[in-house]
């Protein structure tokens, strides 16, 4: 069933009633009733007091103003090392439904909303590519929300796209997964814009991802995004750990690089599943048959439930043998680990490359032909 | 109400009706004491049943002490016709709680008292009677759980053995699972929050491995220590505790037990403490030195000059 099957009420915040982005939402849900509110409150209300809030949040969608900033640094995790990602926050929470997504303990409720006063975006994003100095960004919708997701109700990617592909400082990452590219394609995107997609092994895909699409599905995306000329990332994040693990990871690098070109790959991002201990108990009671919670977690310096270093190691240790091995060009790297994780698995430290930021810039610049200074 | 003080042949009392029984877990000598001394001060509330004995409504410890003792005859308060079941199950939860704090599971049997004889718009307004102050209904229903839990178990609960939260969690087990469960607790004495930890892996190690906890308890390396009836309570607990955490935590405690293991090699004099990254996720460790006077601080130096040429320093750190 497409997700926008499951909304089932619209609240719509008086203060966008008149915008366009509004009604254009509103037409691509016509089975959806359409509520007036004043502000969150009331819709605060009704799904904190829903057994399964985090389920109920996905089944209403909130069209409101984003009052704050649209561009924000990512905020990162502390005593691990991040990347210098710029978010766009577009909306916040998903009607896809992984087990893991920390976008259920994150928000309090969860609620599926979508942020309709684009013109105050594109302000946004034209006073950023002002900025000077002019120093290469990358810069992503996926954090809060899925990238591709809203594209079957609006055009804002389509608008992105093409408002990146006017500049040649900044990449643009749309983080997915879905294989909902179909929007995308045909658009003049001047390879600033990098269809991202998140990856894993079918039997997670299977398991712990309800509603998203199945790892061919995606891969048959991303070729078709590539036969149009868009630049590609994959994201393994979540690795789970299980028993087969490893070869199963491999066999996913081996088909991503069956169905696209090394060459076309900007980035590929590992990280091991981790989480806000308040998650695990929200995992336990909406997927009771999610093994997720059981792993050998640990807290980690930040506090989050990570699983147990060597494990961890040993996986990313397999995992970057085969990208090495097939997709030798790629830049390759981790999101959240430590500086000894680092030289373990990859042999050096960010900080001997310029930091993360100064690798995926240089990625960014290679693949997608971005100028600027680096983030060094 | 208006009570008569009747004195009754104790065999005319029903000892099996337990309709209104509160307590459980009460030290019984005060009132073997009491009764030796001074008599009984405070007669039971019974009432009359159809077949002309006497139902016991409060007083249950007060009948069996004095029954234990030899009475023949009792002095009885013998409450009227008119005090319906309601009445009654506020009187006996009344008597028992006027007389000390209730224990949880005489909470529970005292909840669950109310809730079978009182109209439900009127449950809560009794409520205090049980708990010394206004309490939430829901918070009530819960306590009242406890008493679906296995006969067994009713005791360490009220002695406090197996603590409220631990037994909450019980009674979202089966009733076997559960029997198991508490049993073992019950003859561990640890804090709440070690309870709390041996459940906790135990049920982790169960959904991981898709088994029921009675399967785990079967697995033969545990149910030898369970089995095992030479070690002292605390012995057991202990190893109670490690078999499950190198079963939940398998890669964990195998690396800190190679660690223990390399430390140990170094040799450290008790002046010395080493103290790994928790969880062996961090890259820093700390070593604590302890001295007196200078002669020591110079010991140490060479101590630590001896770390640094040790073979074993590089497997600690990782290198």
């Amino acid at each position: 069933m497409p997700w926008t099957r499951q909304i089932t009420t619209i609240y719509v915040d008086r203060q966008v009633e008149g915008f366009a982005q509004t009604a254009q939402v509103i037409e691509s849900l016509p089975h959806a009733l359409v509520e007036k509110v004043d502000g969150p409150s009331a819709i605060h209300s009704k799904i904190r007091h829903e057994a399964d809030s985090a389920g109920a949040g996905k089944k209403i969608l909130y069209l409101c103003q984003n009052k704050g900033r649209f561009l924000r640094p990512c905020p990162g995790t502390s005593h691990y090392s991040c990347c210098g990602y710029t978010i766009a926050h577009i909306g916040t929470y998903c009607p896809m439904d992984c087990a893991y997504c920390v976008l259920q303990a994150y928000f309090h409720p969860p609620i599926l909303s979508f942020f309709v006063n684009h013109d105050e975006l594109f302000t946004q994003l034209d006073e950023f590519f002002c900025q000077k100095p002019k120093d290469m960004r990358r810069v992503g919708t996926g954090e809060f929300t899925d990238s591709l997701v809203w594209d079957s109700v609006s055009d804002l990617s389509a608008r992105l796209v093409e408002r990146f592909a006017s500049q040649n400082h900044a990449v643009l990452e749309l983080k997915t997964k879905t294989a909902f590219v179909d929007r995308i394609l045909g658009l003049s995107h001047n390879r600033k814009t990098i269809v991202a997609f998140s990856v894993n092994t079918p039997k997670v895909i299977k398991e712990q991802e309800r509603s998203t699409a199945s790892l061919a599905a995606r891969l048959a995306a991303a070729k078709k995004c590539q036969e149009n000329g868009y630049p590609l990332a994959f994201h393994f994040d979540p690795l789970v750990i299980y028993p087969g693990c490893e070869a199963e990871y491999v066999k996913v690098v081996e088909q991503i690089f069956d169905a696209v070109s090394p060459k076309n790959t900007v980035w590929i991002s590992l990280g091991a599943f981790r989480c806000m201990p308040d998650l695990l108990a929200i995992i336990r009671q909406r997927f009771p048959a999610s093994k997720l919670p059981y792993g050998e977690l640990i807290p980690g310096l930040d506090g989050k439930m990570r699983y147990f270093k060597p494990l961890r190691i040993a996986l990313f240790e397999v995992l970057i043998k085969a990208i090495k091995d097939i997709a030798p060009g790629v830049t390759a790297y981790f999101c959240m680990e430590d500086e000894p994780a680092w030289k373990k698995c990859f042999g050096f430290s960010p900080s001997q490359k310029g930091g993360i930021a100064a690798m995926l810039d240089e990625a960014a610049q290679r693949v997608c032909g971005i100028e600027g200074n680096g983030n060094r | 109400m208006d009570c008569k003080r009747i004195t009754s042949p104790i065999e005319r009392l029903d000892e099996a009706d337990t309709t209104f029984a509160v307590t459980i877990g009460q030290e019984q000598e005060a009132l073997d004491r009491s009764l030796a001394l001074v008599g009984l001060v405070h007669p039971p509330f019974v009432r009359q049943k159809a077949d002309n004995s006497f139902q016991v409504v409060s007083g249950f410890a007060r009948v069996a002490r004095c029954r234990e003792q030899g009475w023949s005859q009792i002095s009885v308060n013998l409450l009227p016709e008119s005090a319906d079941m309601a009445a009654c199950a506020c009187i006996a939860v009344a008597d028992n709680s006027g007389q000390r704090p209730l224990n949880p599971m005489e909470q529970a049997r005292a909840v669950a008292l109310l809730e079978r004889f009182c109209a439900p718009e009127n449950l809560e307004a009794f409520l205090p009677l049980v708990f010394g102050s206004p309490a939430p209904l829901p918070f009530a229903k819960k306590i009242a759980a406890l008493v679906k839990l296995p006969q067994s178990l009713h005791l360490p609960i009220a002695l406090g053995r197996i603590s409220l939260p631990v037994a909450q969690r019980l009674c979202q087990m089966p009733q076997n699972e559960a029997q198991a469960l508490g049993g073992l607790l019950a003859g561990l004495p640890l804090s709440v929050s070690k309870h709390k930890e041996i459940v906790d892996n135990i049920e982790q190690i169960a959904a991981r491995e898709e088994k029921s906890l009675l399967a785990v308890f079967d697995e033969p390396d545990f149910a030898a220590i369970l089995l095992e009836d030479n070690s002292d309570a605390n012995v057991k607990a202990s190893l109670v505790r490690q078999w499950l955490k190198i079963r939940r935590y398998p890669n964990l405690e195998k690396a800190m037990q190679e660690f223990d293991s390399h430390l140990a090699g170094l040799g450290l004099p008790p002046s010395i403490s080493w103290q790994p990254p928790p969880f062996l996720e961090g890259s820093t460790h700390r070593l604590v030195l302890r001295f007196e006077n200078r002669a020591e601080i110079e010991n140490l130096r060479d101590i630590l000059g001896q770390i640094l040429s040790h073979p074993a320093l590089g497997r600690l750190l990782d290198e």
